[in-house]
């Protein structure tokens, strides 16, 4: 029976004691000068400190006696201990690759847990606050980003009134706000700007900007994006966006805390929002035909309107489309192709003249 | 035996006896560190890559790993340091403050909707400025003292006394002082910190010593601050390698007291080597991703923020971009920082005096079960 040389740390005090040990049938016999009595460490109880394989000298303590440590360094030891004490080198090859598998299965079902969850937490939270809420937050913001909007063509941001034009304008928006029967209360503002453009924010609150009025050919294309826009605030798609985006980028910051949160929290909003705003965009479209229906106006002017919009600013390619923020103008252009469309069209000649208008002063 | 690469010869440090058990010398080096990037670098890297590829939960495994690795490597009197932590704690810990965090984060959006009055939300964010400071100070703490107290040398632990909360209080009481005196008074700030930290903590059931006074550091950091300019930042570096000299000089042990001629050309060049490898890095990766994406876009649409008409490739190759950058930032800060800090370090604090370790006891102080959560969620920005 050999001895080897190695020194124990009793776990009580810091003290170090030269000591000789024994391999028995069922563990370690530890001895010592400096010891008051003689230590016996079962085989099964002893855990590794050190990668005992590759380093010497090596630690290892007993399980029984937490704060024990006994420090060894003949490479012979080794052997006994990979047939009495095996757990020592670690766990089984066995075991680390299910351990690899379970890692690997957990992480794509977290992955697919906030992919999936999230929009549907968010659509859930969003319906939870009170339309006084989401009211307050747009007119936080309303004003900022028409500014923005404006200043994207140098105009500066002023809502146009005249008259006979929000005369028009009112018409245009009651007919389809009575057929709705949204608990919204719309509240639609021509802006004094180039841009070819509408937005909707949270609440009610919709924008058009003269730009798009111009490039309207007739009333059916305005009430269709205002139909689009409308159907944005009933399904509090914004709401739900500024909710879905709190979302992402806590769970992500959180999640990869100090590996660098903050910037893939970012980038991931920023994805998730995209492919978010697809299925908004649609969501909207579907809902504004539905209006058009309902109110009894022509449903024509939602593909005509995108139609053109396509000859003037192309598409994107193909390939692109996955993670665009709309669905193809060409695509869209086709959404009212085989509808009846046998509604009326939205405006007199004249209020439609006053509409295009409403920003002469 | 086919030895790893890794595998490290301990160090014999000269022990005066043959036990080991008493340290009586005039004045030698503390600790020896035998890391080296090698394969500190190889944890690193797999880390990085295994957190992608987990959404980051496995950082907690990564961080418990390079802990291991790191305190292995250092040597006090013949015996390594050990780090007993464990994954599962760290990840409880991260639970426990997320959940917090995130109460906190949801009413403070609904706080912040609900008032519409400017001046409302003006109180309402310096309370939260105050708040996250607050939390930050209590999350330095705390995580300190998970780290003390899953510290141990040759199976005796370290612990921390003092609370979160009364370091937290202290900081923020002494940092509006400094506010207030337009810094003069940092020393000062600095001094006491150091004070509470160092007094409150334990090698088993000793306790460290330290009666720095910040008068001492004041005209040095009076001569950084007039210097700030003409040395481009360099003198406030040199200001904190005095400090850290000086809060050693006055740190004591029982009877042992140390000293550290770290030098600050030595910390300059290391930070040289590393903000360098960070630019080139940076650079590289920016190079490549503007041949790939046209950024200029990006600032425009992304302020409009209702109507994001950003291109797919953008947002991809910022997606990329971003993950790569962090994860090689992350593998860099381990190599080119923190491991020649910590050589850089060791090698320069000495230790005097005698003490018989056989008389210091078992730590009896509690222990916690979960890990330095706050700190994590709040990225302090710790090993």
């Amino acid at each position: 029976m050999i001895d080897y040389q190695g020194s124990f740390n009793d776990g009580r005090s810091a003290g170090r004691q030269e000591v000789s040990v024994s391999l028995g049938t069922d563990g370690l016999s530890i001895t010592g000068a400096g010891l008051t009595e003689p230590v016996f460490w079962p085989y099964n109880e002893l855990v590794a400190v050190d990668n005992i394989a590759s380093q010497a000298p090596f630690r290892i303590g007993c399980a029984s006696w937490p704060d024990a440590r006994l420090t060894l360094e003949d490479q012979r030891l080794l052997a006994d201990f990979r047939v009495h004490a095996p757990q020592l080198f670690g766990p089984p090859v066995s075991k680390r690759l299910r351990n690899a598998v379970a890692a690997i299965a957990g992480a794509g079902l977290l992955g697919a847990s906030i992919w999936f969850g999230l929009p549907l937490a968010s659509r859930f939270v969003a319906s939870m606050i009170p339309i006084s809420w989401e009211v307050a937050l747009s007119d936080q913001f309303a004003d900022e980003i028409v500014e923005q909007f404006a200043s994207m063509t140098g105009d500066s941001p002023r809502v146009c009134n005249n008259e006979e034009g929000a005369l028009a304008l009112d018409r245009l928006v009651t007919q389809l706000a009575e057929a709705d029967g949204s608990p919204y209360e719309f509240d639609v503002k021509v802006i004094d700007g180039k841009l070819n453009n509408a937005f909707a924010l949270p609440g009610g609150r919709v924008f058009i900007f003269r730009g798009l009025l111009e490039f309207a050919e007739n009333p059916d294309e305005v009430s269709a994006v205002l139909a689009h826009e409308m159907g944005h605030i009933t399904h509090q798609h914004g709401t739900r966006a500024i909710v879905q985006g709190l979302g992402v980028s806590f769970v992500f910051s959180v999640l990869l805390g100090d590996m660098g949160g903050g910037v893939i929290a970012a980038a991931g909003e920023i994805l998730l929002r995209m492919s978010y705003s697809r299925d908004a965009e649609s969501e909207a479209d579907d809902s504004a035909i539905d209006l058009l229906q309902k109110s009894g106006l022509h449903v024509g002017g939602l593909s005509s309107f995108f139609k053109r919009l396509a000859q003037e600013d192309g598409d994107l390619p193909s390939a692109l489309q996955l993670l665009s923020t709309h669905p193809s103008s060409e695509k869209r252009a086709q959404l009212t192709n085989g509808l009846e469309d046998v509604g009326r069209v939205a405006l007199s000649d004249t209020d439609w003249k006053a509409l295009q208008d409403i920003c002469k002063q | 035996m086919p030895f790893k690469d890794d595998s490290i010869q301990a160090p014999v440090l000269s022990a005066q006896d043959g036990q080991g058990n008493s340290v009586d010398q005039s004045s030698g080096q503390f600790a020896v560190y035998d890391g080296q990037a090698g394969p500190i670098t190889k944890i690193a890297a797999v880390n990085a890559i295994l957190g992608l590829f987990t959404l980051g939960i496995y950082r907690f495994w990564g961080k418990t790993r390079m802990r291991q690795h790191l305190w292995s490597r250092i040597t006090i009197l013949g015996d390594r340091l050990e780090y007993t932590g464990t994954p599962k704690e760290l990840l409880l810990g991260f639970l426990f403050a997320a959940v917090i965090m995130g109460l906190i984060s949801i009413g403070l959006y609904v706080i912040n909707i609900l008032i519409p009055s400017v001046e409302g939300q003006v109180v309402v964010t310096i309370l939260y400025v105050i708040g996250l400071y607050f939390l930050t100070f209590f999350a330095i703490f705390r995580a300190r003292r998970y780290r003390l107290t899953r510290t141990q040398w040759r199976g005796v632990r370290f612990s921390q006394t003092g609370t979160g909360r009364g370091y937290a209080f202290r900081a923020m009481g002494l940092l509006l002082l400094t506010g207030i005196t337009l810094g003069l008074c940092y020393p000062y700030m600095q001094t006491r910190l150091q004070e509470y930290r160092t007094n409150n903590t334990w090698f088993g059931n000793r306790n460290l010593v330290f009666d720095g006074l910040a008068y001492d550091l004041f005209w040095k950091w009076v001569l950084a601050l007039v210097l700030y300019i003409p040395t481009l930042g360099i003198s406030i570096l040199w200001y904190n390698v005095n400090e850290f000299r000086y809060f050693t000089s006055r740190t004591r042990f029982s009877s042992l007291s140390f000293s550290s001629s770290l030098s600050t050309m030595n910390v300059f060049l290391i930070l040289l080597v590393y903000g360098i490898a960070v630019g080139v890095l940076w650079i590289a990766l920016s190079t490549a991703a503007e041949s790939v994406v046209d950024f200029g876009s990006l600032s425009v649409t992304m302020e409009a923020g209702q109507a994001p008409d950003i291109s797919p490739e953008l947002v991809l190759g910022i997606v990329v971009m971003a993950l790569i950058f962090v994860s090689l930032m992350n593998v860099l800060r381990f190599t080119l920082y923190l491991h020649p800090m910590i050589r850089a370090v060791s090698e320069t604090l000495m230790v005097t005096g005698s003490i018989d370790v056989d008389d210091i006891k078992q730590s009896d102080a509690e222990r916690g079960s979960r890990g330095e959560g706050f700190a994590d969620v709040l990225d302090v920005g710790a090993i």
